[in-house]
């Protein structure tokens, strides 16, 4: 998969930004504030119908002096170029367009622009909240599976559901009960179908994890991930029956998988106590990386991928590891972002490949740096 | 600002009691108040009245709360249909969408809504005790449960089954021709009537399998 000739709109504070776009690395340097992690969050926006770093609140990926967006491009699919637009009106719903027939579902558009971001607050995020950890997970397998979307999103409704009834609930009544058996015997098989994904996927992506923390850290610990959850499947509706007393005291649904967590291990000792701010650091991006080899293996093509401003954040070595994998490994079109212009010179010098282009963004512009 | 467009108060709320009916905004709600104006008072007055008799004389039916002219609709009154079967739907709008299909000779039950506790609608606020007084009641063979075939209709279709099952022989649901996420109301009739023809036994309720099934 391969996207050109984009055209932006009003996307945050890009008013009007047109870019042909080439293949291989983007390498993108320019100030603060200049708009490159809205660049970034745009091509991200173009993939999921989400913005990456303000996933709540649809409305705010809209220019402030506006009233819409637009993103507009061309994509490679099956030996053609398709033209696509996305447009966002305030007050109105998401509209993605394909020959400008819009899609009637979002579920028919999502999954056909994999992307994999990394951004700086990522190592913050994953270290220390739990729902961001889940969240790395169901945004890749709701790309790569309309099934599993479509389960996940049911599920969530069902336990949306139920949690409103424990605090409607004043009482315990059979009336209740009867409702809980109704929810309970619709979560179960969606449970279970997302609790085995969940397990399968994160096993899969261990020896892709293990490889690249090598390369990018170059020392020899063993890191490991786990799927952690409280959840027996096979004794899903027992446990929650038993615990139907203690959720209408606490008015909400205390089993489940909307609970798990992953565990990270290094040399088989937790990583949150044991690890460096570096091993940190490197288990994080070869997560992000071994995201990106799994979903472009099981969709059969290669995913965007975005690296936002993270350079800073890391210490030479770990620069020019990632890099080094990025031009050996096959990747798709990449997007990266720094604010430290000398760091793109001696990179592109150092590496000098044929697929990497650096750019200098200015406002409202994206002009090729010639070396 | 809009006093001063009309220049009458009476044109003015004219205008924006048309204009609280939905799918009339401002501008239309304009164009068919000029209209009136443009017909004799008779006119207005046949609307007027048609309006006030539809909503002043019309009935929730006494048994199964459908739409009536009398105390009980048509429906429940036709010596020719079968009592015996009571298909429970969401809304009138379902009668509706189900009759237009011809295929199906039995009576109804509307519930008022579906149970959704996020919306503040539980299984009181919905008529299900009349439901069970009815199959409690009168001679029932049958009844097929057509909800929606979402997370409410679903949920609404158990918590009815389980308390259906005592009193009737037979509890079935609508096949699923109807997409999931598919309100009712926006299917083809076609589809429809597929979905009543092919019902099944709750048994075999496709999203939920019972914990008896797995062993």
């Amino acid at each position: 998969m391969r996207i050109k000739d984009l055209h932006i709109r009003f996307y945050k504070n890009l008013k009007d930004i047109r870019w042909p776009l080439a293949e291989g690395i983007h390498y993108i340097t320019g100030p603060n504030g200049i708009g490159k992690t809205n660049l970034l969050d745009s091509l991200y926006f173009l993939a999921t119908g989400k913005s990456y770093f303000t996933p709540k609140s649809l409305y705010d990926v809209i220019h402030y002096d506006s009233d819409f967006m637009r993103i507009q491009w061309q994509s490679y699919f099956e030996a053609q170029w398709v033209p696509f637009v996305i447009k966002l009106t305030r007050g109105q719903s998401l509209s993605i367009e394909r020959y400008g027939k819009p899609f009637e579902r979002r579920v028919d558009y999502v999954g056909m622009h994999p992307v994999v971001l990394i951004a700086p607050d990522d190592i913050y995020n994953f270290k220390h909240s739990a729902s961001e950890r889940r969240r790395w997970i169901d945004a890749a397998l709701s790309m790569m599976d309309v099934e599993y979307l479509t389960k996940l999103r049911q599920h969530n409704r069902l336990l949306r559901q139920r949690n409103a009834l424990l605090r409607r609930a004043e009482h315990a009544s059979e009336e209740v009960y009867r409702l809980l058996d109704a929810y309970d015997m619709q979560l179960w098989p969606l449970v279970r179908y997302l609790y085995q994904q969940r397990q399968r996927y994160l096993h899969a992506l261990i020896p892709h994890i293990q490889s690249y923390y090598r390369r990018i850290s170059s020392q020899a610990e063993r890191v490991e991930v786990h799927y952690q959850s409280e959840v027996a499947v096979d004794d899903y509706l027992l446990n929650m029956s038993q615990r139907r007393e203690e959720d209408l005291r606490f008015q909400r649904t205390s089993y489940g998988i909307h609970r798990d967590d992953i565990y990270c291990t290094i040399d088989s000792r937790p990583m949150k106590g044991h690890a460096s701010q570096g091993q940190w650091k490197s288990f994080i991006l070869a997560f992000k990386m071994a995201q990106y080899r799994y979903m472009a293996h099981s969709v059969g093509h290669l995913p965007l991928l975005l690296i936002d401003d993270i350079f800073a954040k890391l210490d030479r070595n770990r620069v020019h590891a990632l890099f080094e994998i990025l031009l050996s490994d096959s990747f798709g079109q990449v997007f990266i972002t720094d604010t430290d212009k000398e760091r793109m010179r001696e990179l592109l010098k150092d590496f000098g490949a044929s697929n990497l282009e650096g750019y200098d963004m200015t406002m409202g512009a994206l002009t090729p740096v010639a070396l | 600002m809009r006093d001063k467009m009309y220049s009458s108060e009476l044109l003015q709320r004219a205008i924006e009691a048309l204009a609280s009916l939905p799918g009339i905004g401002q501008r239309t709600a304009y164009r068919l108040a000029l209209h009136l104006l443009n017909q004799p008072p008779s006119y207005t007055e046949e609307i007027a009245s048609a309006l006030l008799n539809f909503r002043q004389k019309i009935h929730r039916c006494l048994h199964c709360h459908h739409i009536s002219d009398e105390e009980v609709c048509a429906i429940c009154r036709d010596p020719q249909r079968d009592s015996g079967t009571i298909c429970v739907v969401e809304s009138i709008r379902d009668v509706f969408s189900i009759e237009s299909t011809g295929s199906y000779r039995g009576h109804y039950h509307v519930l008022g809504g579906v149970i959704s506790p996020i919306n503040d609608v539980g299984p009181e606020d919905l008529y299900i005790e009349d439901l069970i007084k009815r199959v409690e009641g009168q001679e029932v063979r049958e009844v097929i449960l057509a909800l929606s075939a979402t997370i409410e209709g679903d949920t609404t279709m158990q918590y009815l089954a389980r308390l259906l099952r005592p009193h009737v022989e037979r509890v079935s649901f609508i096949s699923r021709g109807v997409a999931f996420g598919g309100e009712l109301e926006y299917a083809d009739e076609w589809t429809i009537a597929q979905a009543i023809r092919f019902r099944r036994p709750i048994e075999d309720f496709a999203l939920t399998p019972r914990a008896e099934d797995e062993e």
